[in-house]
């Protein structure tokens, strides 16, 4: 396929599943995962004939801070509308969602692109609820009615994605920021958050926006979406290439691969006989309302990063490793907030790079982060090298011994009396006059000899230290 | 003045409500619709404009405390049909279509 | 000397704590008057028998013992088979929900449980209370005690049967355009359709969420209003039932009507009502100007829009509220080639031909292209009919009508056609989707003997005026 002869066209939906105790209609248990079947269930959510919903305020709460967070206008009359349509999962036939008054909307995000930042569009933000499960085996359909009635946020975009790159940062952006508003654990391997792909392609010289559109349904994962992404591309671009336009359709996953087919339905195409929830009451979102929630935010990803790399001066890669997710910054942020602001950027290198390894290949024996600003200290005053640093973190990690006596077992105070430093640096020379010679051609020589003599101090001289010494040796020589 | 509903509308429409017609009702069916429809065409002639219905009552933030209640036990989620070969769930014919 | 089935609630609640009469005497009573009755009226699809009968011997028991007991200690009552009962069958008259046990009780259950009341029944109705006559019942007809010949009214015809004739001293009926209204001026009884959100609906199988209304249908007025005191009161699960304070309605019933205002609709007169109706009316009025009401004439200038609109949202919401049935979790399922068809055929074969009606006009009147000229249409003129409504009560305390404009009908005299079937609805359908209380009260016989009732109609939340009005009229 020819790239840059067709360019796509993306919007995203994604479903949020949120972290209530219950239900979004009714009191059953909303921590269903891997619970056995149909023990979360009741009249509301089996949508028993004679059933009412009730809505759950934490989850409205919840999605309004979200609809906030993105910077979305909150309606302040806002109510529930039934969306109309038949599958065995959807035991009233109707979900409760929102239709033309969402909770929020015209709202943006912006996220960092190799073109610059980039303003993603947020058509709406609304709330919802999820359905049951169904399981296909044996011929059978088998129902689990868990996970119905449980609160959904939806989440759309604006079709402004024109690559796939963006798409999956957005994902992973929108990801954080729910996990940072403790709104939703966000963790797709339950299931919690999923996607939905508005995509049509269109030839890279025109700027109209194509004529069709196709939707994709159900993805779980951020790397299958990126392959639904890459695989329709290339299927629409082949239709495209023979003169045709491709369907308007929805189509669902096939496998894991990306691999998607058609799968129409007759509510897609006749509608979902949107009205208004009659068996529940309006609601109003009133401004002080508002304010109190927006007031519940902390910082968000986006300007907590700016933070780090303006105020902390925190290099981007690493201050984007550290805010990735709650528990990782909060730990962070803690240790630092007993150590001098100068050290941070060090300390955030050290914490993210170092520290993250070690964490994550293993548990640590009741480590404590100060030890690690020790660490760093020492390194920087030179009494260790770099090396030892890492050398004694692993230690002391592992064993949860203080730096402090592990530098004095393993003896690795670096050594910079300069006399001592002097006489090996005179040795060295005289070792290597070929060297010495070169030096006036040659810069690079500096290094070698510099190498030469921290061999033979066993690696524990200080090595600015010993570069000065040699370097006015080979002055006073030259 | 309505368009008359024709026998193909009822069918989709019943198609919509999931619900499958016979024949004599398909056409049953479409005549009494048919009539209804002229009757609440009425409505048409009505200069609305303005009229907004809100809701049936006056409330707002009907809201309920995110406190978790008792559910029902499988056994009784489960009881207006036969206990199925997976303990738990309810069984139906596959939805896969072949 | 009233046999044990005749007595009012109140008056069998003085005899039982007189001790005169024990709830077992009074349980029995009635089951035989059902047993008796039933092969010809067939006001009921389950007879309760069972529980009735330990509940009954358990209260005398209690009472015995000296416990304090509920409100309505050993009172058997029925309710239309649209109310969720725990362990017993309930079909909403339909046989899409043949053999259909609930795993729960309506909240109005659980209500009069507590108050120690006994069921004794489930009644008959119009499938999901689509009807004004209860010939759309998968359950055959009920037929009108006063006329076997004839309907007892619908949808709630099985509870105005069984209160008329003796199967229980009271019913809960359940009211949408006339519902409850219907038969009791049928039937010769007492019905109120409560203002909307009084009492809670959660367990009540819907058929117009923004319309359905829970009320009694009793014998007298008293009774009438001790039974929604009780029912009465908001529900933490119905987050339509209203907060308002519920009071003893049984305390204002009997102050004088002196200086109030009755009007009457002058769109109503020209509705082709039935002379003897229309005498029965007249003669009502005349009695309320002896009891020192004033007379105005009041003007609803959209009435003749009012079926439609009715309509028109009702069944869309009903179209979507029966959508839940699909043969999946409860009620029969047919065969077919693949699901889709299963689902087809399962409501093809167990929805009776007026549910389907319903659910394709409410279908079609929701779907794109359409939903603007007909559902949103529909709801602008509700706004209207609503705004008619409290123009009308600026200068009347109540409105009166005829409940219905005809006398009870034959079998099969509306049936065939049903536009004209929905067109019998004229005086009670204007008030649902309003929302204002309306109370049913019988005001004369036909010269055959037929039940003639009066409609008396308040604005919302005044079913204590209403009660007034049908009192002082009752004693007078």
């Amino acid at each position: 396929m020819q790239t840059g002869l067709y360019e796509p066209v993306i919007g995203l939906e994604i479903h949020i599943q949120s972290k209530t105790l219950s239900k979004m209609f009714c009191g059953c248990d909303a921590r269903y995962f891997q619970s056995d079947p149909n023990t979360h269930t009741c009249p509301v959510c089996l949508g028993l004939p004679g059933a009412l919903p009730v809505p759950n305020k934490a989850a409205i709460n919840y999605c309004v801070k979200l609809a906030i967070a993105l910077n979305c206008k909150i309606n302040e009359n806002t109510k529930f509308d039934r969306k109309n349509y038949f599958y065995p999962d959807l035991p009233k036939g109707f979900q409760i969602s929102q239709y033309d008054s969402p909770i929020g909307h015209t709202g943006n995000m912006e996220i960092p692109s190799p073109s610059g930042n980039k303003t993603v569009r947020i058509t709406r933000v609304h709330q919802e609820e999820d359905t049951g499960k169904s399981i296909h085996e044996n011929g059978e359909t088998y129902l689990d009615y868990n996970k119905s009635g449980v609160p959904l946020i939806e989440v759309v975009t604006e079709p402004d994605f024109n690559n796939k790159e963006d798409v999956t940062t957005f994902a992973k952006r929108l990801r954080q920021i729910v996990r940072y508003l403790d709104i939703s654990n966000a963790d797709m391997e339950k299931g919690e958050m999923r996607f939905e792909l508005n995509i049509s392609v269109k030839s890279s010289s025109t700027k109209e926006l194509p004529n069709y559109k196709v939707e994709v349904k159900n993805i779980g994962s951020i790397s299958v979406l990126e392959k639904v992404i890459e695989l329709e591309i290339e299927r629409q671009s082949e239709i495209l290439e023979s003169g045709q336009t491709p369907i308007q359709e929805t189509r669902g996953l096939i496998d894991m691969s990306g691999k998607t087919a058609s799968q129409r339905t007759k509510e897609a195409e006749a509608g979902y006989r949107y009205f208004p929830e009659p068996d529940i009451p309006l609601i109003e979102l009133n401004k002080a309302y508002v304010e109190r929630i927006k007031a519940e935010i902390i910082e968000l990803p986006n300007e907590k990063l700016a933070r780090y790399i303006n105020k902390l001066n925190i290099d981007r890669d690493i201050a984007e490793n550290i805010i990735s997710d709650p528990e990782t910054y909060q730990a962070f942020e803690q240790a630092i907030s007993k150590i001098d602001n100068t050290i941070v950027p060090l300390f955030a290198k050290w914490y993210a790079v170092e520290y993250f390894s070690l964490d994550q290949a293993q548990k640590h024996n009741d480590f404590k982060l100060e030890w690690l600003t020790e660490i760093i200290k020492k390194v920087e005053q030179r009494e260790i090298t770099r090396t030892s640093g890492k050398e004694v973190l692993l230690a002391s990690f592992t064993t949860g011994v203080m730096p402090d006596k592990i530098i004095e077992e393993k003896g690795l105070r670096v050594i910079s009396d300069s006399n001592e430093l002097e006489s090996e640096a005179q040795r060295v020379l005289e070792g290597n006059p070929k060297a010495v010679s070169d030096y006036q051609k040659n810069p690079n020589v500096l290094m070698f000899l510099v190498g030469q003599v921290m061999k033979a101090m066993g690696g524990k001289a200080d090595v600015k230290i010993v570069t000065e010494i040699v370097k006015s040796k080979l002055k006073s020589n030259g | 003045m309505a368009k008359q509903i024709t026998t193909e509308d009822i069918k989709r429409i019943a198609r919509l409500a999931n619900i499958n017609l016979s024949p004599e009702e398909l056409e049953t069916f479409t005549a009494q619709i048919g009539d209804i429809l002229a009757y609440v065409d009425k409505l048409s002639q009505l200069d609305t404009k303005g009229a907004v219905f809100k809701s049936q009552t006056d409330l707002s933030n009907i809201f309920r405390e995110d406190i978790v209640e008792e559910s029902l036990s499988s056994d009784k989620a489960t009881q207006n049909r036969p206990k199925s070969s997976k303990k738990g769930y309810i069984a139906i014919k596959s939805v896969l279509n072949k | 000397m009233k046999r044990p089935f005749e007595l009012t609630v109140k008056e069998a609640l003085e005899l039982m704590e007189k001790g005169e009469l024990t709830a077992k005497e009074l349980v029995t009573s009635c089951l035989n008057r059902v047993r008796d009755m039933e092969p010809e009226i067939n006001a009921f699809i389950t007879i309760c028998e069972d529980s009735a009968l330990r509940k009954a011997s358990q209260i005398d028991e209690a009472r015995k013992k000296g416990e304090i007991l509920g409100r309505l200690a050993g009172i058997p009552y029925t309710v239309k088979d649209v109310y969720n009962t725990e362990g017993i069958q309930t079909t909403a008259g339909s046989k899409i929900l043949e053999g259909y046990i609930s795993p729960y009780n309506a909240t109005i259950i659980e209500k009069l449980d507590g108050q120690d009341a006994i069921l004794i029944g489930k009644t008959n109705c119009d499938a999901f209370g689509f009807g004004s006559s209860t010939e759309n019942s998968a359950y055959g007809v009920t037929r009108n005690p006063h006329d076997t010949e004839r309907v007892p009214g619908g949808s709630s015809g099985g509870s105005g049967a069984a209160v008329s004739y003796g199967g229980g001293l009271f019913s809960i009926g359940e009211d949408t355009g006339g519902s409850i209204r219907c038969p009791a001026s049928f039937c010769g009884i007492v019905g109120l359709k409560p203002t909307y959100g009084r009492v809670s609906r959660f367990g009540a199988i819907a058929y117009a969420s923004s319309y359905d209304s829970v009320g009694p249908m009793t014998k007298d007025v008293y009774d009438n209003a001790l039974i929604l005191s009780v029912i009465a009161g908001k529900d933490s699960k119905d987050a339509t039932s209203s907060p308002l304070p519920v009071p003893d309605y049984t305390l204002e019933m009997e102050n004088t009507l002196k200086g109030k205002r009755i009007g009457i609709v002058k769109e109503y007169m020209n509705q082709g009502v039935d002379t003897q109706v229309k005498q029965a009316i007249d003669q009502a009025i005349e009695k309320f100007k002896g009891l020192g009401c004033e007379i105005a004439e009041v003007s609803l200038p959209y009435t003749e829009y009012a079926i439609a609109a009715y309509y028109l949202i009702g069944i869309s919401e009903a179209s979507s509220n029966l959508a839940r049935m699909d043969g999946i979790r409860f009620g029969p399922i047919s065969e077919g080639s693949d699901w889709q068809e299963r689902y087809m055929n399962t409501r093809g074969e167990n929805f009776g031909a007026e549910e389907k009606r319903r659910i394709i006009l409410g279908t079609y009147a929701l779907s794109e292209g359409y939903a603007d000229k007909y559902y949103h249409k529909a709801q602008q003129v509700r706004a209207l009919l609503k705004a008619d409504m409290v123009k009308a009560f600026e200068n009347v305390d109540i409105l009166l009508t005829p409940t219905m404009p005809i006398l009870p009908f034959k079998f099969g005299e509306n049936s065939s056609d049903p536009l004209k079937m929905w067109l019998l609805d004229a005086f009670t359908v204007t008030i649902n989707p309003v929302g204002v209380p309306a109370l049913s009260v019988p005001c004369g016989k036909s010269e055959s003997g037929l039940p003639i009732g009066m409609q008396l109609i308040g604005n919302h939340f005044s079913e204590e005026l209403l009660y007034q009005f049908a009192r002082n009229f009752e004693k007078a």
